[in-house]
Order: C-alpha cells, then structure tokens, then sequence
C-alpha cells in the first residue's frame, strides 16, 4: 500500500518534470526555441540524377537498408542450421513456424507452401521498414539545405536547433541555380535526412500494392487457369441467358474492384505511416521529452499492425481468387 | 495568405471522412468483442476476422487523411 503510493507519486514527478520543467524551461534556455518541424510529402532527393532520369531518394534508402537487414536476418538464421536450434535459428524458427500457423489456417495445408513465401516475405520486409521509423537518426541525421519553391524552412537563429555531429555550426550548402533565377526568395534551411521511413513514400506503397495485385490475378490464373478470367468476363453466364447478363456486369465491375485493392492496398499503408511520422514529429515539438515515448510505443503497435494488415490481405485475396466461382455456386 | 487558410480549413473539413469509419470500427469491435465472451475458444480466429475488417473500415479513413496531409503539406503553386 504504502509503496505503491511512493511509486504513484514517483511516476507524478516524473511526468511533470519531464512533460512540463525540462521541454518548457531547460531545453529553451539550453538549446533554442523548438521550432515547428517542416513536413515534407514526397520522398526528399538526395542524389540528383544518379542516373539519367533517376534521382536517389531518402526512402529508396530506407528501402535498400530494410532489404539488407531481411536478407542478413535470413543469411544468420540458415548460416549454421542445427537439430536443436539456437540463437537467430531459434528466433526464426518460433516466427516462421507461427506466420506458417497462420497461412495454413487460410489457406489450407495444399496452398499453404506455395503462398507462403510471398506472405513472409511481405511481413517481415514491411516490418522492418516500418520499425526502422522509430531508430533515433532516422529523419533527423541529414544534409541542410536552403529551402526551395514553396517550402517554409527553419529561419536561421542565432541559437539554431540544427547542430553538426561535431558540435560546431553547421555550414550551410548553398544550392545552385538559386542565385541564377533571382526570383526565389529563400524563407530558411531544411533538412534532408540521409535515411526516411520506405513507407513514407507513395512510390513504395504503390509498387507493393501492384505487385501483391498481379500476384493474386497470377495464382488464380495457376490455380484455375484461363476459366480464371471468367470472373470478369462473364461469357458462360451470356450462354445460359437470362440472370447470366447480370452476372456478366457483375464480372466487369470485378475489374474496377481489382483496381481499387491497389489503390486501397497503397493508400492504407502510405497513410497510416505517414501519419505516423508527422504525428511523432508534431508530438516532439508539442512536448520534448517522456510524452513521445507514448507515441513510440503507438507507432511500434501500428507499423506492426499495418504489415500484418498488408501481408494477410494478399493472403485472403490471393485465396478467394483460388477458389473457382462456378465450383461455389454447385454447392 | 488566403489560400493556405482555405488549405488549412480544407484539411480541417476533408478529416470529417472519419466519422463514418470511427463508427464502423466501434461497431466491429463491439461484434467481436461479444463473440469472444460467448465463445472464448475462439478468441484468436475472431481477432483475425476483426483486425481485417478494421482495415476495410479504416481505408476509407485513410482515404480523408491522405486528401488532409495533400491539402496541408503539398506546395501548391
């Protein structure tokens, strides 16, 4: 009784030093006014022109270190396999073992090894590109620039809140072609994080989306082979007459239905990640310290769950394209 | 200046998209809440079913929210 009173009143110190004396009293006097953080949409350029045509983008990065981990991840698990497994083996073997539960509880033990593969795969790369948000480094550890076009940039303080890894000041990179135009009128300095969240990015999202799309038209298409496409064009159902014409534009609303899994597939992921990293950067700059640890933990939760959500939805679709139409209504 | 108050107000008015979904998820997890402490043998089917049918509901959400973070954080020129 009486200790829990101590541990109540303990966690009260702490959450109004932390949420109120440190962010609002220390850090100002220390470091400079907390400025609103500048929000970028698309993925920043790093590298113009890498090549012709092709810029490098921060969560191209992001997407590059998410595939090396998974593949380093996996090269550990299988470098030394044991009967009795131990270390990353073992790790693997209870994660494996529990996605597999999964996939042969949807699917069936038959489809279980084919689709697999693609479902694991899609987790745990998703998994590690979301989680890799929460790393400190991650979208604050950059190149700064002079703010361009519309963008607001952080005005240039004599405290400024940006600092060199070396604790000096930063020097700032003047871009060029800025002084030739005239007419731009820099407002401040961003940064351009070397590493952003893969899943920040549209272009991500929508390559996965498409793919785990095409992947399902291509397992129906295995499965059942050309009778597959019957599901959009219905042309048994104009041979029987009748309700079949309903049944044929019902097939060809099947084909809007396919394109809006991959606007839904690409749009859940970008949102819910993007909101994410905005509602983490908005946190730090409301409350400095202890209040975006509660925000971590959210974000640890949602990008878990959006890689769940993504992989089993591939896993359900791929499986009811599996499933003749013609054999459900038999029964 | 007015146009990135009608910006503002615009993300404002486009999150209004996620009445519909906050009461859809409600409902869902109302459902699977009382099919769980009816069977709760099933508890670990159900919550599959339900995180997939959350994010049926949720997509609609997310559709209002990526017309918000446009409005509010694509630089129109």
């Amino acid at each position: 009784m009486n200790r829990n009173v101590l541990i109540f009143i303990a966690a009260l110190i702490v959450a109004v030093v932390g949420c109120g004396v440190v962010p609002n009293v220390i850090l100002p006097a220390v470091t400079g006014p907390v400025v609103l953080p500048v929000i970028q949409l698309p993925g920043e350029v790093l590298i113009h022109d890498l090549f012709p045509g092709f810029d490098l983008t921060n969560t191209l990065v992001a997407t590059l270190l998410a595939d090396i981990v998974l593949l380093l991840f996996g090269l550990l698990a299988v470098r030394s396999i044991k009967e009795v497994p131990s270390g990353v083996q073992n790790l693997f073997e209870v994660i494996i073992e529990a996605l597999y539960g999964m996939v042969t509880q949807v699917a069936g033990h038959k489809r279980a090894r084919q689709i697999f593969p693609w479902f694991a795969t899609i987790f745990l790369f998703l998994l590690i590109a979301n989680w890799m948000e929460l790393l400190p480094g991650v979208d604050s550890i950059g190149l700064v620039h002079q703010a361009h076009g519309d963008m607001q940039g952080y005005e240039l303080h004599e405290n400024w809140p940006i600092a060199a890894i070396d604790g000096s000041r930063p020097v700032v990179i003047a871009e060029e072609g800025e002084h030739e135009a005239g007419e731009h009128i820099s407002r401040g300095y961003v940064v351009t994080p070397f590493v952003r969240a893969a899943a920040t990015d549209l272009n991500l999202t929508l390559g996965l989306a498409i793919t785990a799309v095409v992947l399902v038209q291509v397992f129906g298409v295995m499965e059942l082979g050309p009778a597959y496409f019957y599901k959009f064009i219905n042309i048994p159902g104009i041979a029987k007459g009748g309700m079949g014409y309903m049944d044929f534009g019902v097939g060809l609303l099947e084909i809007v239905s396919e394109l809006a899994k991959v606007i839904s597939f690409a749009f859940r992921l970008f949102g819910n990640i993007f909101a994410g990293q905005v509602l983490l950067f908005v946190m730090t700059y409301l409350v400095a310290t202890v209040m975006p640890i509660v925000f971590y933990g959210l974000e640890l939760f949602v990008g878990a769950v959006q890689a769940f959500v993504f992989a089993m939805l591939t896993l359900v679709f791929i499986t009811s394209a599996m499933v003749s139409h013609h054999e459900g209504e038999a029964h | 200046m007015e146009v990135d108050a009608a910006r503002a107000i615009g993300a404002g008015l486009a999150m209004l998209g996620a009445i519909g979904p906050g009461i859809g998820i409600g409902l869902l997890v109302q459902g699977a809440m009382t099919a769980i402490g009816r069977n709760p043998d099933a508890a670990g089917q159900i919550q599959v079913n339900m995180i997939l049918g959350i994010a049926f509901a949720e997509a609609v959400a997310i559709y209002a929210l990526v017309v918000a973070l446009v409005l509010a954080f694509v630089g129109i020129q």
